[in-house]
């Protein structure tokens, strides 16, 4: 697989991953990784500081699916939604059908009340594989650039 | 103490401590006497962690109330806690979150201090030149930074503005050192932190970690999932002035059946059917010997040392103004953890921080309230679980220690 062909289809990895969590449709969101894939929020502070809690973590996809459980039926929180902005995409190569992918992201949160603002900013650090043919996340780590979130983090970035 | 007027003064019930006004939640007023009498007061407050500061010149940055303060490890290995501030004009001096410095240097007009906050030097104090400097009289022991006084219990650094306050482990009282202790006993290593900013008054927060009777019922997540429940065997301890409380519970010791779990009559029964795809979220060991799987220490005015199954942190508060609160959250295990405690810690802190699936909802219910007590200074809130007094307890059923924080937070306050 050339980069090229590789960075288009992280592309629109990336672009559907955005989808299913802005257009509300969780509970395909872990479809997206294999099922030993890994899904970390942390930060800035907390990787330069070798700390590995950060603010959310799930080695298996199973945990994710709990997540979305979790959101579903489980948490009080209001309602509310994300609209992703991202670029700056960068593939590189990392052994036999599997690629580093790195992305810029930006996600504003909108409540019901119509209150939208800024609600996180940083990085998607993912590997990616194309071992069963169409490209899956072994892992993502969305690095964010402050350590603050405001009032509560439910749905995944 | 003097005593200040409060325009309009705050009306009470009769007990003082089972109707609280609406406005003790907005007054600037309000918070304004707090900053002077709690945080810049005799109460001890959490700075952070000595493991944090390994070296001489290791600093961090932090804040009591409004106040910036640096806490910073000496040459001779004593730590201190300083307000951040020039005597000078009154810039920060360390603007950075951590670090390590040689001297305390402000950024401003580059006044030096040592670390016990002694002024070294002062640039150009005799001018240039033969012209300009500060006058004959100037005197250096006149202008050194505030400095706290500190100590420490189990490597949590407490600091106070009141040098004649009564030692720490007085103000405390036995029963929360001993948990200190008990939590505390090896070397800890700091795992991870995060922050969760909060739109509600910093009490709301106070008075949600003293409360005992929400957790099995706003947590869903800990009702499914059988990590806190009123049936289990738990108490309440407090110090003998009630100031501070310790919740602990026994998560496999449940004996007694109550009749709201089985029933369908809590929200959490809606999704009592609801399974875990990966357990190893809740899935721990029993780490100590009393037996508790739950042990939450609150200490007036606003600081939280958990233990939730393995997963251990300090809970921060930094009031923000009065509808605006940070809960600084701060992850830790013990140097010796094997690899296998470690990874249980870190799947275990899902529950907490600002994505835990039970700490996000106490962040989310301080603003339901705050939004729906804005201007209506005399409602009041209604305090009678379990009586109208304060005191240690055998069941969680009540709400003593949050009575326990009004009362503590009248003397302090003389409201």
């Amino acid at each position: 697989m050339s980069p090229e062909q590789a960075e288009r289809a992280i592309a629109a990895l990336h672009a559907r991953y955005v989808e299913v969590i802005d257009e509300g449709r969780l509970e395909e969101w872990p479809d997206l990784f294999v099922e030993a894939g890994r899904y970390e929020i942390t930060t800035r502070d907390n990787l330069a500081n070798n700390y590995p809690i950060g603010v959310v973590y799930c080695d298996t996809r199973a945990m994710m699916v709990d997540r979305v459980t979790a959101a579903r039926r489980i948490l009080v929180y209001e309602p509310h939604s994300y609209r992703h902005v991202g670029g700056y995409l960068t593939v590189a190569p990392d052994g036999a059908a599997r690629w580093r992918a790195s992305a810029h992201f930006h996600a504003f949160r909108t409540m019901q009340s119509g209150d939208f603002r800024p609600f996180a900013c940083g990085v998607f650090r993912d590997v990616v594989t194309f071992a069963s043919g169409t490209p899956l996340f072994e892992s993502r780590q969305v690095v964010l650039d402050s350590a603050n979130i405001d009032t509560g983090l439910v749905i995944p970035l | 103490m003097t005593v200040d007027a409060l325009e309009p003064a705050l009306a009470w019930d009769e007990g003082g401590i089972t109707r609280v006004p609406y406005r003790v939640y907005e007054d600037p007023e309000i918070y304004a006497r707090e900053q002077a009498r709690l945080f810049r007061g005799p109460a001890w407050q959490f700075l952070g962690f000595a493991a944090e500061l390994v070296k001489p010149g290791d600093f961090f940055t932090t804040q009591l109330g409004d106040t910036p303060i640096i806490v910073v490890r000496d040459y001779d290995g004593a730590i201190n806690a300083l307000v951040n501030r020039c005597p000078h004009k009154a810039s920060v001096i360390c603007y950075e979150a951590r670090g390590s410095a040689k001297k305390l240097v402000c950024p401003y007009h580059n006044w030096t201090f040592d670390f016990t906050g002694a002024l070294r030097g002062v640039a150009f104090r005799t001018g240039v030149d033969g012209m300009g400097g500060m006058p004959a009289d100037f005197d250096m022991a006149a202008h050194n930074l505030i400095a706290l006084k500190v100590d420490q219990i189990g490597g949590l650094l407490f600091g106070t503005f009141d040098h004649g306050a009564r030692p720490l482990r007085d103000f405390l009282g036995a029963p929360m050192v001993a948990n200190i202790e008990r939590t505390l006993s090896r070397p800890v290593q700091i795992l991870g932190k995060s922050t969760q900013v909060m739109h509600c008054n910093w009490k709301l927060y106070a008075e949600n970690s003293r409360d005992t009777y929400h957790p099995s019922l706003l947590h869903s997540f800990a009702t499914v999932f059988r990590l806190n429940r009123l049936s289990m065997e738990g108490g309440i301890e407090q110090d003998a002035a009630g100031w501070h409380h310790l919740i602990f519970a026994k998560r496999h010791i449940e004996k007694i059946a109550v009749a709201e779990y089985d029933e369908n009559q809590l929200r959490s029964t809606g999704a009592s059917d609801t399974k875990l795809a990966d357990p190893n979220v809740i899935k721990g060991w029993p780490e100590w010997p009393d037996g508790r799987t739950l042990t939450i220490m609150t200490l007036f005015p606003c600081f939280n040392l958990q233990q939730q199954v393995n997963s251990l942190a300090t809970r921060q508060m930094v009031p923000l103004g009065p509808d605006k609160c940070e809960l600084r959250w701060t992850f830790f295990g013990f140097v010796d953890d094997t690899d296998e405690q470690r990874l249980a810690r870190i799947r275990q802190s899902n529950m907490f921080g600002p994505a835990g699936y039970i700490a996000l909802e106490d962040g989310t219910v301080g603003e339901f309230v705050q939004r729906a007590v804005r201007n209506d200074p005399d409602g009041t809130t209604f305090i009678e679980m379990g009586g109208r007094g304060v005191g240690p307890s055998k069941t969680r059923a009540t709400e003593t220690s949050v009575r326990g924080f009004w009362r503590t937070w009248r003397q302090f306050m003389d409201l």
